[in-house]
C-alpha cells in the first residue's frame, strides 16, 4: 500500500481520475483514500459555510469584465504577431513541397537489409528567421532559443521515428509524439511531410543530432530509445551511429551548438 | 481544491485566498481559450502557476520570506545540494520557460510521475525528463560553482 499524494486524492473525490492514474489509487489504501475524500468533503462544507460564495462570486465577475476589456485592446498588437508567425508556417510549407531540393545528410546505412529502394529517406531542418524559413545544412551553427521545423522523406520506407540527441546527453522523441505508442504508430506518410510542430532548441552545449531511423515493418520505439540512450553515453556521441536491430536504417542531421556549459558558469 | 491547493503552495491563508480570486479571474478571462475537458485537471494547473507567480514576487520581496516550496523542490532534487539551493534558486530559474518551474513542482512536489506530468502539461514524456534533466544538471553546476 502506497499513500496518495494531495493531488490524485482530489481528483478521486471529483471522480476525474486521469486515466494514467489509475493503477496508483488501486494501489493505495482504501480506507485511507475513503477517510480524505471524507476529510476534503468536510473542508468544503466548512468553506462554504464560513464564506459563502455569492459576494466572492460578484468580485470575480467584475475583475474579470474588466481584465475582458483591456485584453481586447491589446488583441490588436497581438494579431499582427500572429500573423508573423502564420507567415513562416507557410513558408516552410512551400519547402515542404516533395520537389524542394533536398539538404545534403550525413548518411549512415548501418547494416540495413542491403535493399536499396529508389530514393533516399531522408530529414530536412529549417530554422523560422523572422517570417521566413532557413533551410539547414549540416553542421549549421544554431542558438538556445532557435525554432526549428523538421520534415522527412520516407524515401519509400513505410515506418520511421525522429529523435534528437543533444550535447548534454539528452534524448527526445519527435515523432511519433509518445514512447508509449505502439510501433504500428510509427508508420510513415508516402510523401514529403513536415512534423505538426516546430521544435525550440535549449542551450544544451556543443550539437544537436536528429536521427531519423526507418524500416519497411514497424519499429519497436523503446528498444530504438534504448539505443539513443546508449549512444548518449558514448564520448563520440556526436558523430558515431547507433547500433540498432537488422533492417533499421538510420540517417541522422547534426546542427552546431556554442558550448553553452562553458558561458553558464560564468552567469 | 483551489484554496487548498493555494494554502499548500503559499502557506498564508488570506494570500491563499487572494490567489484563489486571481485563478477564478483568469478562467472567467481566458474561458474561450481553456480546455474544460478536465476542470479539476484545468484548476490545480492555473492555480499552480498563479502561485508560482506569487512566489516569483516574493522573491523580488525579499521581506516576504523564503521560498520555502522551491527549497522543497531544491531538497528533494538532490540532499546534498540543500546548503546552496537557497541562493542557487533564483539562478536556477532565471533563463528556464515559465512551465519548467511548473513541471519541477509536479514531479518533485507533488510526486506526479513523469507520464502524469506530461498529461498534465500537454508536453510529450520526453520533454518533460530533458527539462528535468536539464534542471538537475543546472542546479548541480551552481552547486559546484563557487
Amino acid at each position: 500500500m502506497t499513500s496518495l499524494p494531495d493531488w490524485l486524492v482530489e481528483r478521486a473525490a471529483l471522480d476525474e481520475l486521469p486515466a494514467g492514474s489509475r493503477a496508483r489509487l488501486d494501489a493505495a489504501d482504501p480506507r485511507e483514500l475513503a477517510d480524505r475524500i471524507a476529510a476534503l468533503r468536510d473542508d468544503n462544507a466548512r468553506e462554504l459555510a464560513a464564506y459563502p460564495p455569492g459576494p466572492a462570486v460578484a468580485q470575480i465577475r467584475a475583475e474579470a469584465g474588466k481584465q475582458r476589456t483591456a485584453r481586447s485592446r491589446r488583441m490588436r498588437a497581438v494579431v499582427l504577431g500572429v500573423a508573423t508567425s502564420a507567415a513562416a508556417v507557410l513558408v516552410v510549407a512551400h519547402f515542404a513541397r516533395p520537389h524542394a531540393a533536398p539538404v545534403a545528410m550525413h548518411v549512415d546505412d548501418g547494416d540495413g537489409d542491403g535493399v536499396r529502394v529508389k530514393g533516399r529517406a531522408r530529414l530536412t531542418a529549417f530554422r523560422q528567421v523572422g517570417d521566413q524559413a532557413e533551410q539547414l545544412a549540416p553542421d549549421a551553427l544554431c542558438q538556445a532559443g532557435d525554432v526549428i521545423q523538421l520534415r522527412y522523406n520516407a524515401g519509400g520506407k513505410r515506418y520511421g521515428m525522429i529523435a534528437s540527441l543533444d550535447g548534454a546527453g539528452v534524448v527526445t522523441l519527435h515523432y511519433p509524439a509518445t514512447e508509449d505508442a505502439p510501433p504500428e504508430a510509427t508508420k510513415l506518410a508516402p510523401q514529403t511531410t513536415a512534423l505538426p510542430s516546430s521544435y525550440a532548441l535549449d542551450d544544451a552545449p556543443r550539437f544537436e543530432r536528429f536521427f531519423f531511423l526507418t524500416a519497411n515493418e514497424p519499429i519497436d520505439l523503446q528498444q530504438s530509445l534504448q539505443a539513443l540512450h546508449a549512444l548518449a553515453q558514448h564520448s563520440d556521441s556526436a558523430d558515431a551511429a547507433l547500433e540498432l536491430p537488422p533492417g533499421v536504417r538510420q540517417w541522422s542531421l547534426r546542427l552546431r551548438k556554442p558550448d553553452t556549459r562553458h558561458e553558464d558558469r560564468h552567469d | 481544491m483551489v484554496l487548498r491547493r493555494c494554502r499548500k503552495l503559499l502557506g498564508d491563508d488570506q494570500t491563499a485566498r487572494d490567489a484563489m480570486h486571481d485563478v477564478f479571474v483568469q478562467v472567467l478571462t481566458r474561458a474561450d481559450e481553456l480546455d474544460d475537458r478536465a476542470p479539476s485537471s484545468l484548476l490545480f494547473r492555473i492555480a499552480t502557476n498563479v502561485c508560482l507567480n506569487r512566489i516569483r514576487s516574493r522573491k523580488r520581496r525579499p521581506e516576504d520570506g523564503d521560498p520555502s516550496l522551491l527549497v522543497e523542490i531544491a531538497e528533494a532534487t538532490d540532499p546534498a545540494a540543500r546548503s546552496a539551493a537557497r541562493a542557487a534558486l533564483d539562478t536556477l530559474f532565471r533563463h528556464e520557460p515559465d512551465d519548467t518551474a511548473l513541471i519541477a513542482i509536479l514531479h518533485l512536489h507533488d510526486e506526479m510521475t513523469l507520464e502524469e506530468v506530461a498529461a498534465e502539461v500537454g508536453m510529450s514524456v520526453s520533454g518533460v525528463r530533458k527539462r528535468l534533466y536539464k534542471l538537475r544538471t543546472k542546479l548541480h553546476s551552481l552547486e559546484v560553482s563557487p
